[in-house]
C-alpha cells in the first residue's frame, strides 16, 4: 500500500520538475504570444538599470567584469568596449587596413626610421573641459607603459601641441598599434578624481561615469552622454566617435546562457558575444539578428623545437602531425556549424596586412594515411612516438585539442594532453619550459604581422632565450624576420617569403577559423560601428526612437 | 566562560597567521607570473623582468612573505590589486556584504524551513511527508546548482515576468540568487535533521518520556529537537563558512559583485594581493563563526558546557 503511494508521490513529483522545467524553458520559442512576454520581463530587468525611464537608454551585455575604469590598467577585450566609449586615442585604425584615421591626433611626420612627430589638435578638451596639451598625452602614454608591454622608447612634449615618440623599434605597424592604443586623459581629471578613475571617468568622447550607482563592479556601467563634444568639425569626426545613445548601460553577464537568454527575452538590446554554441538558438529568433567580428585571436599549434623535442631536425615528423590533424572536424565541434578550417598556416585574409590569396593552397590538409607514411620515414613505428599536448581550459579550445590527440593516436603517435588554467598554461608555453611537444598558440592577429602575429610567434629578439616562443633557434627565419621587420622591409615579397618558410618547414599550423559573434535586437537597433575589426562600439549603436 | 571565549579569540591569531603563510606559500609555488598576466603575450622577457623588479616579486621569498605580513598586520594594508591598481580593502568593504547576504539569507532559509522538514520526516517515518520530504531533499542535493538557477529565471522572469534576472538592486534582486543556492542548502538540512531526529528519538530516555506520558509535542520539541540539532548546528556553521567563499557560480549566473567571484578571477590572474586578502578575510570570517557555533552547542549542550567551564558550576554544586 505503502509502495504503492511512494511511486505516486515520486511520479507526481518528477511530473511537477518536467513542467517547471518545460514552463520555463518553453519561453524560448520565440512565438508572438512571447513578444507580449518580453514587455513584462523588460519591465523587471528596467529596475535593474539606472536607465529608468529615461529616453534613449541602450543597454549592452558585455561578457566580463573590469576590476577598474582606469584606461590604462590591463584587463580582456570587454575593458577595451567600455574603455573606447568614455576615451580616445590619437588615431584610429581598421584591422587589414594600413590607413590611419587621426582622432586627436591633426597629423604626424617621421622624424627617422623609429622617431615620430605628433600633431594634436590645439581644442581638444575632456568631458569636464580641462584642455588635453601634449604633457597629458605623454602622462596618458606613461600610465600606459606602466601596465602594458610597449615598444615605446621615450615619449616626450615638444611643446604644447606636439609629442615626440621614439619606437624600440622600425617594424611596421609599430607606430601605428601604439597611437590606436593608448587611451588619452587629462593628467589634472586623473589628479582630481577621487579614486583615479576606478570607478569614474573623465574622457575626450561625451559620455562619463559618475560612479556611485553608476558603476557596480562586476554588475552594470552606466555611461551618461554629457552633451558636448571637444570636435566641432563634423568632417573630422572619427566614426567610432560619434554619440547615439543618451544612456548606455553595460550590463555584465559572464554565464554565456544569461547572456543569450538577455538578448533573447529583450533585457539587453546588444550582446556582444554569443557563445558558439547558442548561436542556432539565438539565429532562429525573428527579431534578433547576428553581427559577425573576425576572430583577433589566431587558433594555431606550436610544435616544440627545442634540442631535446623529437621535431627538432625531423621535418618530416612535423609534417607527419600536421597531416594527421583533421582540421574540418575541429572546425565544425568547436564552430558549432559556424567555423571553418584554416585554408593558410598562418595568418587571416580581414585581419592580416600582407595577406595573399595565393597562400590559401590548404598546407598540410588532412591525410592520415599520408601523416603514417611520413611517421615511418621520420623513423617512428606506429605508438613508438609519445607526444604532450598543452592547452588552456577554455571549452573551445579544450574541444580542439581533444581531437587533435584523437587524430594523432588514429595514426599511431601516442599523445598525452595537459589541459591547464589561463595562467599556467601562459607560463608553460614557452617552448623552452619544457612542458609540451605540441601546444596551443593564440597569438593576436590584427594589423601587421610585425606588430602583431609573427612578432610573437617567431621574433627570438622578444625572448630571454634568444629562441623563438616555440624554443626555435633558426638563424634563416630570424634573418627573413629581421628583413621583413627592417624599415621600409614589410614589402608583399619579403612577406610572401616569410610565410613560405614558416609553412616548409611547418614551424605553426593555424588549424581553423571561428569568428566571434555579436546578437541584437533589429527592431530597436538599425546601426553600429565595428572598430578595429574586433569590437562593436556601444556609442556608435544606434537606437530606433 | 569568559576566559574560554578569550582564549578562542587568542587561538584565532596563530589560525590566521597560519592561513597567510600558506596562501602566500601556495601562490608563490603556483606556476604563472602576475608580471605576465599584466603585460600579456607581447611582452618581452626584459619587459617582465623590469615589471617584476618594481613589483618585488624578485626579492626572496621570505622577504616577500616579511614585507606583506608588515603591510597586513602593522599597517593594516591589504595594498592594491597588481591588476587594477584599487585598493583591496575598498574592494572586499564593498563586496563582503553582497557574500554575507548570500550566506545569512541562505542559512537562515535552510534553518527555518530544513529543520521542520527533517523533524516531520523523522517523525512520522515512512509516511507520505517522509517520502515526499526526502524526494525533495533528493532532488534538492542532486540538482546542479547552475542549472536550477537557470531554470528559475526561465520561469520567474521570462515567463512571469517577476523577478529581475540578473544585478543587484531592492529586495527584489536577490530572491532568485538567493533561492537557488538555499535550495541544495534546505534539503541538505533536512536530511541531516531527519536522521539527527531518527537516533534521538529511538533513545531509551525518549521512551521513558513517552512512557512517562509526556504529550508527544512535548517528547519532540522539548527532549529531542535539542539533543538532535546538536549535530545540525555543526553542518549549519560549516556549510555557512563555505558558502562564505563558495557561492561563484551563483555570482557569476545573477551578476553580483561577491568576494567568490573576486577572489576567484584573482587566483586565475595570479593577483597575489587580492587573493591573500580575500582569504585573510574569509578566514578571519570563519573563525569567529566556528567560535560563535562552540558558544551555541555549549548553549545546548550541558556536557560541552561543562568542559568548557571545566565543571565548576557542577563542583560548586556540590
Amino acid at each position: 500500500m505503502v509502495g504503492k503511494k511512494v511511486r505516486r508521490l515520486l511520479a507526481v513529483l518528477l511530473a511537477g520538475t518536467m513542467i517547471v522545467s518545460t514552463a520555463a524553458c518553453g519561453g524560448k520559442g520565440g512565438t508572438d504570444s512571447d513578444s507580449s512576454k518580453e514587455g513584462e520581463s523588460g519591465a523587471a530587468s528596467q529596475e535593474a538599470t539606472a536607465a529608468k525611464g529615461e529616453e534613449g537608454a541602450l543597454v549592452v551585455g558585455i561578457y566580463g567584469g573590469l576590476d577598474s575604469l582606469n584606461p590604462w590598467t590591463s584587463g580582456r577585450i570587454t575593458k577595451d568596449m567600455v574603455t573606447y566609449v568614455l576615451y580616445e586615442t590619437l588615431a584610429s585604425c581598421q584591422s587589414g587596413s594600413k590607413n590611419l584615421d587621426h582622432i586627436l591626433m591633426k597629423g604626424y611626420e617621421k622624424v627617422n626610421d623609429n622617431t615620430f612627430n605628433v600633431e594634436i589638435y590645439d581644442y581638444v578638451k575632456d568631458a569636464a573641459g580641462n584642455p588635453i596639451t601634449a604633457s597629458d598625452v605623454v602622462f596618458s602614454f606613461e600610465q600606459y607603459m606602466q601596465n602594458w608591454a610597449t615598444t615605446v622608447e621615450s615619449v616626450k612634449a615638444a611643446d604644447d601641441y606636439h609629442v615626440e615618440l621614439t619606437l624600440n623599434t622600425t617594424a611596421a605597424g609599430a607606430f601605428e598599434y601604439i597611437v590606436c592604443k593608448v587611451p588619452i586623459a587629462s593628467e589634472k581629471a586623473y589628479n582630481d578624481s577621487p579614486d583615479k578613475f576606478a570607478s569614474t571617468s573623465c574622457g575626450t568622447l561625451p559620455y562619463t561615469v559618475a560612479g556611485g550607482e553608476d558603476y557596480v563592479n562586476g554588475t552594470k556601467i552606466v555611461l551618461r552622454k554629457t552633451g558636448t563634444y571637444w570636435q566641432t568639425d563634423e568632417s573630422l569626426i572619427y566614426p567610432g566617435s560619434v554619440a547615439n545613445a543618451d544612456v548606455i548601460q553595460f550590463d555584465i553577464l559572464e554565464e554565456p546562457t544569461q547572456m543569450a537568454l538577455a538578448v533573447e527575452e529583450g533585457r539587453i538590446q546588444f550582446a556582444q558575444y554569443i557563445d558558439p554554441s547558442l548561436l542556432d538558438e539565438v539565429s532562429a529568433k525573428e527579431n534578433l539578428e547576428l553581427c559577425m567580428v573576425p576572430s583577433s585571436e589566431d587558433r594555431g599549434i606550436m610544435l616544440c623545437m627545442t634540442e631535446d623535442s623529437p621535431f627538432y631536425d625531423n621535418l618530416l615528423l612535423k609534417q607527419a602531425v600536421l597531416y594527421a590533424i583533421d582540421n574540418e572536424a575541429v572546425a565544425e565541434a568547436c564552430g558549432y556549424g559556424y567555423g571553418s578550417p584554416s585554408i593558410v598556416t598562418c595568418g587571416n585574409a580581414d585581419l592580416t596586412i600582407g595577406y595573399d590569396s595565393s597562400w590559401e593552397t590548404k598546407p598540410y590538409d588532412y591525410d592520415p594515411a599520408k601523416a603514417k607514411e611520413l611517421l615511418k620515414e621520420a623513423g617512428y613505428d606506429e605508438g613508438e612516438l609519445h607526444l604532450r599536448l598543452l592547452c588552456n581550459n577554455n571549452k573551445t579550445i579544450t574541444t580542439m585539442w581533444q581531437i587533435i590527440q584523437a587524430n594523432l593516436l588514429n595514426v599511431g603517435i601516442d599523445a598525452e594532453l595537459n589541459v591547464c588554467e589561463g595562467t599556467t598554461y601562459g607560463s608553460y608555453r614557452d617552448g623552452t619550459s619544457g612542458q609540451y611537444e605540441l601546444a596551443y598558440a593564440g597569438p593576436g592577429n590584427g594589423g601587421y604581422a610585425t606588430s602583431d602575429l609573427w612578432n610573437t610567434l617567431f621574433n627570438r629578439k622578444n625572448y630571454a632565450s634568444g629562441a623563438t616562443w616555440a624554443g626555435a633557434k633558426d638563424e634563416k627565419l630570424q634573418e627573413l624576420y629581421d628583413k621583413l621587420a627592417a624599415p621600409e622591409g614589410y614589402t608583399q615579397d619579403n612577406v610572401n617569403t616569410f610565410y613560405e618558410y614558416i609553412t616548409e618547414n611547418a614551424y605553426y599550423y593555424r588549424i581553423y577559423d571561428l569568428p566571434e559573434y555579436a546578437a541584437y535586437n533589429k527592431e530597436v537597433v538599425s546601426d553600429y560601428f565595428v572598430d578595429w575589426n574586433r569590437f562593436i562600439r556601444a556609442n556608435t549603436i544606434v537606437v530606433n526612437k | 566562560m569568559g576566559k574560554y571565549i578569550l582564549k578562542r579569540i587568542l587561538l584565532m591569531i596563530p589560525v590566521i597567521l597560519g592561513v597567510v603563510v600558506l596562501v602566500f606559500t601556495l601562490m608563490q609555488l603556483t606556476p604563472g607570473d602576475p608580471a605576465q598576466v599584466i603585460l600579456g603575450t607581447t611582452a618581452t622577457d626584459a619587459q617582465i623582468h623590469e615589471l617584476r623588479q618594481e613589483m618585488g616579486l624578485n626579492d626572496p621569498y621570505i622577504v616577500q612573505l616579511g614585507r606583506y605580513m608588515y603591510d597586513v598586520f602593522i599597517r593594516f594594508d591589504f595594498g592594491t590589486s597588481y591588476i587594477s591598481n584599487v585598493s583591496i580593502t575598498l574592494e572586499l568593504a564593498q563586496r563582503f556584504p553582497k557574500t554575507l547576504i548570500f550566506a545569512v539569507s541562505g542559512m537562515i532559509l535552510s534553518l527555518v524551513i530544513g529543520i521542520p522538514l527533517g523533524v516531520t520526516a523523522a517523525v512520522h517515518q515512512n509516511s507520505m511527508a517522509d517520502y515526499g520530504s526526502m524526494t525533495l531533499a533528493l532532488i534538492g542535493t542532486s540538482l546542479p546548482g547552475f542549472w536550477f538557477a537557470l531554470v528559475l529565471i526561465l520561469f520567474f522572469n521570462g515567463k512571469l515576468g517577476w523577478l529581475p534576472a540578473y544585478g543587484i538592486g531592492g529586495l527584489k534582486f536577490w530572491i532568485l540568487p538567493i533561492a537557488s543556492t538555499a535550495f541544495a542548502g534546505i534539503t541538505t538540512m533536512a536530511r541531516q535533521m531527519r536522521s539527527g531526529m531518527l537516533e534521538v528519538i529511538h533513545s531509551d530516555y525518549i521512551t521513558m518520556a513517552k512512557a512517562k506520558g509526556v504529550k508527544k509535542r512535548s517528547v519532540i520539541y522539548k527532549h529531542a529537537l535539542p539533543n538532535a540539532l546538536i549535530p545540525v548546528i555543526t553542518v549549519a556553521s560549516m556549510s555557512f563558512g563555505t558558502s562564505l567563499g563558495g557561492t561563484l557560480i551563483a555570482e557569476t549566473i545573477f551578476a553580483i559583485p561577491g568576494v567568490g567571484v573576486y577572489i576567484v578571477n584573482a587566483v586565475n590572474n595570479r593577483d597575489y594581493p587580492v587573493v591573500q586578502g580575500g582569504v585573510i578575510l574569509l578566514a578571519i570570517t570563519f573563525s569567529i563563526i566556528m567560535l560563535l557555533t562552540d558558544l551555541l552547542i555549549a548553549a545546548v549542550d550541558p556536557r560541552v558546557k561543562a568542559q568548557i567551564t571545566g565543571g565548576k558550576k557542577r563542583g560548586k554544586k556540590k
